[in-house]
């Protein structure tokens, strides 16, 4: 019974190894999956590029780069943290330093929410305002009676 | 010879533009007429002298002469003559000499079509484009002069307009030999067409914001001004918005990234200006109808063309980079100060004007829910759009670079994320505009506008889900988008069954009528309805892009959303006319088992070209419900046996062109002069028994 315990836990623990080595081997990672981290970094040096569309050699290199870090277990924010820190925050779409990205993102709705609020000051000024007409301004001119209009009517057809 | 006849027609278009400015400014302040009219032909007369320099670079690139500094760098003799004669605007001098040309084009077209309607204003209107084309042509001969030669000093070579002293020309044979030939990125039939849209949308907008000044500087404040430039700024608007189309299209071609809209500063800066227009084109049928927004037209109008100019300044100066720009150039500054001091000017104008009380609005707003409150909620969006577009192109960027010393870029990510709402935003307000009263609000009328369309909607949605789009973020977009293109058709529909029911008109005919009694109204429906088709695609093609990238051994198989790609054949090194090597994969495309096309996506590479000399060319098979987009990244150099393919799936992608042609039918229509009703009188004795019921 002894033995057959330490031969139990003799198997299982060679599993154990087992188990531990497989996951030690890099695993395989597909373009699909550099891509989709290459489509959120912007290339360094060129004009506005996302790295997975970028033809240059250089951006090669760095999406090998994403694939090695990837293989190694990095996720896809490390990966990103790692490009920010070597290149600066043009290589991602809005910056990771934090008053930057506040910066980025919060003035447009700032100003647009200021305009809003000149928009509302300005109509809630037009309803209170007294109501003008280009035509108020002239004097009241007095509207002919039905019968002075009807005998103007029948004077002309006369003519 | 060319050289100079071009150099002395530039100069010559200066000199007579500065006469012009002079000649209209004493013409109208010491009220004689002759001088007006002789600023009138200085117009005629810088469009004559910048068609002949025009005419004089076209020709030297067809003839390819190589003495000139620009034709050898935009062409090379092994280009066909298509592209020699495109590489007029191939790169910034010549590009700018276009601009000077269409400028000088469309002054002399407006002061020709103008001339008797609208004689109080053209004055202004002349000083206001001479000034601007003046400007213009002379940054072109000063800094970027595309009738520049090469001379050759003992060992050094020269360039200059006039031959230095002791300084001879060079051979052509060594010329041609060495000419650099166009960027192969512009190689493409939609470089054709898409720059000289862009530059008739830009330029357009010249005349109407010459009629906005014209009417500042006199104080004519009326609705004339309006009215005379209401169709320039419709054929700017329209040429603008396809520019951009057709620049997506060419994108979508020959940047090889799968998609047609990157957010590169340089597009948006084309896209500001058409926002700020748009904006301005509803805004001014209020003013047309109520009176009202007299202010905000003119800043809307000032806005637009000072979007113009910052986005020209931007574009090729250098201030942002981007695959869509020209190179870094001197001419940054005097852009930028012509930019400044032309905005200040109008916006000075319009303070002034407006403290004296000339813009006074004639009614007040009533309601937000009135036609007049829902086109001014329609401006707010496009301002908001306008303010977060160019924060994030320039904005940001510059204020982060100047305050904090970093570089940063702003992606698809930050816009998607701030204009998804607003957009959808401005098509809630295209479904309920139309629907809507002026001067009051009609809730009521809404509501039963609004219940047939919200039907077909839903069935419309019913489509998308059977499509298999069904992300709920999605949904809400494309019901939005199609409930204001359903508006639209209904709102049409209903005015042609009226038609039919009581003058018995058939259908065709009705709709013909409608057309032509109101082109302003069904033309502004059919631009709803293309814009409806652009947004569905737009939404579709973003949120549903599927893709996938594969390395292939001749033989295999890739699959993606239902669709099988067959590697089948190599076919490298092949020589086109022009002189690019063309390396090209092979692919079948099957669905089902079934062969729907075969695909030859290549790379291009231009031996004669020194830097970006390789372009990746996509091939596409196209239906309605999608785009299969395959690119060819890589194969084995050796044995050419297997090569690395990108493929995507660009769901309802070509509803994004479909729709533009709607957009231009529905412009086409609306600037078809409108058919006023003939009104017929005739004697009260003519019609006896009219009184006699009366009397009765």
């Amino acid at each position: 019974m002894r033995y057959i315990l330490f031969a139990l836990l003799f198997f299982i623990g060679g599993l154990g190894w087992n188990i531990g080595a497989q996951n030690d081997a890099p695993r395989t990672v597909t373009a699909d999956e550099v891509n989709a981290i290459a489509q959120e970094l912007y290339c360094p040096v060129c004009e506005n590029i996302t790295l997975d569309t970028c033809g240059t050699a250089a951006c090669a290199d760095w999406r090998y780069e994403i694939q090695l870090q990837l293989e190694a277990g990095f996720t896809s924010e490390q990966i990103k943290a790692d490009f920010v820190r070597r290149f600066g925050d043009r290589v991602v779409g809005t910056p990771q330093d934090p008053l930057l990205r506040a910066l980025s993102l919060v003035t447009p709705f700032v100003l647009v929410a200021a305009g809003l609020i000149l928009l509302l000051k300005w109509y809630w000024g037009e309803k209170r305002a007294p109501q003008r007409h280009i035509l108020d301004t002239l004097p009241p001119v007095a509207e002919p009676s039905d019968a002075d209009l009807r005998a103007r009517i029948e004077r002309d057809s006369q003519r | 010879m060319l050289a100079e006849i071009g150099f002395i027609a530039t100069w010559l278009a200066i000199a007579v533009a500065l006469y012009g400015i002079v000649a209209s400014a004493i013409g109208y302040y010491r009220r004689l007429p002759a001088w007006t009219v002789s600023a009138r032909n200085a117009v005629y007369i810088v469009f004559g002298a910048l068609s002949i320099a025009i005419g004089a670079l076209l020709i030297g690139l067809i003839t390819e002469n190589y003495h000139i500094a620009y034709i050898w760098t935009v062409s090379n003799p092994n280009m066909p003559m298509f592209y020699r004669m495109t590489a007029l605007w191939g790169s910034q001098a010549g590009s700018l000499l276009f601009w000077c040309w269409l400028m000088s084009a469309f002054s002399a077209l407006s002061v020709a079509l103008n001339w008797r309607t609208n004689n109080r204003l053209m004055p202004h209107v002349i000083l206001f484009q001479l000034t601007l084309t003046a400007f213009f042509t002379l940054l072109l001969v000063a800094i970027e002069n595309p009738f520049a030669r090469y001379w050759v000093a003992g060992e050094e070579v020269l360039q200059a307009a006039l031959q230095p002293a002791g300084a001879v020309a060079p051979a052509m044979t060594a010329l041609s030999e060495s000419a650099k030939g166009l960027n192969p990125l512009l190689r493409h039939f939609g470089m054709a067409i898409h720059p000289p849209l862009l530059y008739l949308g830009f330029v357009g907008f010249l005349v109407p914001c010459a009629f906005a000044f014209a009417a500042l500087a006199t104080g004519d404040l009326s609705i004339q001004w309006i009215k005379a430039s209401r169709r320039w700024t419709l054929t700017a608007w329209i040429f603008l918005g396809l520019g951009l189309v057709l620049g997506g299209r060419w994108a979508y071609d020959v940047l090889g990234w799968g998609g047609y809209w990157g957010w590169d500063p340089v597009e948006n800066a084309a896209f500001l200006p058409w926002l700020i227009g748009t904006a301005y084109l509803h805004s001014i049928m209020i003013q047309e109808k109520r009176g009202m927004f007299k202010t905000w037209n003119m800043a809307l109008m000032v806005a637009t063309f000072s979007a113009v100019i910052f986005g020209t300044f931007a574009t090729r100066s250098g201030l942002v980079e981007s695959v869509h720009s020209f190179a870094r150039s001197d001419i940054g500054f005097p852009m930028f100060a012509l930019w400044f001091s032309v905005t200040l000017t109008l916006i000075g104008l319009i303070i002034w004007r407006r403290a004296a009380g000339g813009l006074r609005d004639d009614h007040p707003m009533t309601s937000f829910l009135s036609r007049e409150g829902l086109f001014l909620l329609n401006n707010f969006v496009f301002l908001a759009l306008f303010i977060a577009i160019f924060w994030g192109s320039f904005g940001a960027p510059i204020t982060s670079e100047l305050f904090f010393d970093t570089k940063i870029t702003l992606g698809a990510e930050y816009f998607l994320g701030v204009t998804s709402p607003l957009f959808l935003a401005l098509f809630i307000l295209m479904g309920i505009a139309p629907l809507s009263g002026w001067g009051a609000s009609a809730l009521r009328r809404m509501g039963t506008g609004l219940l047939i369309p919200s039907t077909l909607t839903l069935l419309t949605l019913f489509g998308f889900i059977l499509m298999g789009h069904t992300k709920a973020p999605t949904l809400i977009g494309y019901g939005l988008v199609a409930l204001a293109g359903w508006v639209a058709v209904y709102e049409t529909y209903r005015a042609v069954r009226a038609r039919q029911t009581h003058l018995k008109e058939n259908p065709v005919a009705a709709l013909i009528a409608l057309a032509r009694r109101n082109p302003r109204r069904y033309g502004g429906y059919l631009i709803h309805v293309g814009v409806a088709v652009i947004g569905i695609g737009i939404i579709g093609s973003t949120a549903y892009q599927r893709e996938t990238q594969a390395t292939l051994s001749v033989g295999g198989e890739l699959s993606l959303d239902g669709y099988t790609l067959r590697y089948e054949q190599f076919e490298g090194g092949q020589i086109a006319e022009d002189g690019r090597i063309m390396d090209i994969a092979v692919v079948g495309v099957y669905r089902d088992g079934q062969h729907l096309a075969t695909l030859r996506p290549r790379r291009d590479f231009f031996p004669q070209q020194q830097d970006m000399n390789t372009m990746t060319i996509a091939a596409a098979h196209s239906t309605l419900e999608n785009d299969i987009y395959v690119l060819l990244l890589d194969w084995d150099e050796i044995s050419q046996t297997s090569a690395t393919f990108k493929v995507y799936i660009n769901p309802l992608i070509n509803l994004v062109w479909w729709g533009a042609l709607i957009l231009i039918a529905g412009t086409a229509i609306g600037l078809y002069p409108t058919v006023t009703a003939e009104v017929v009188t005739r004697r009260v004795s003519d019609v006896p028994n009219a009184f006699a019921k009366g009397r009765a």
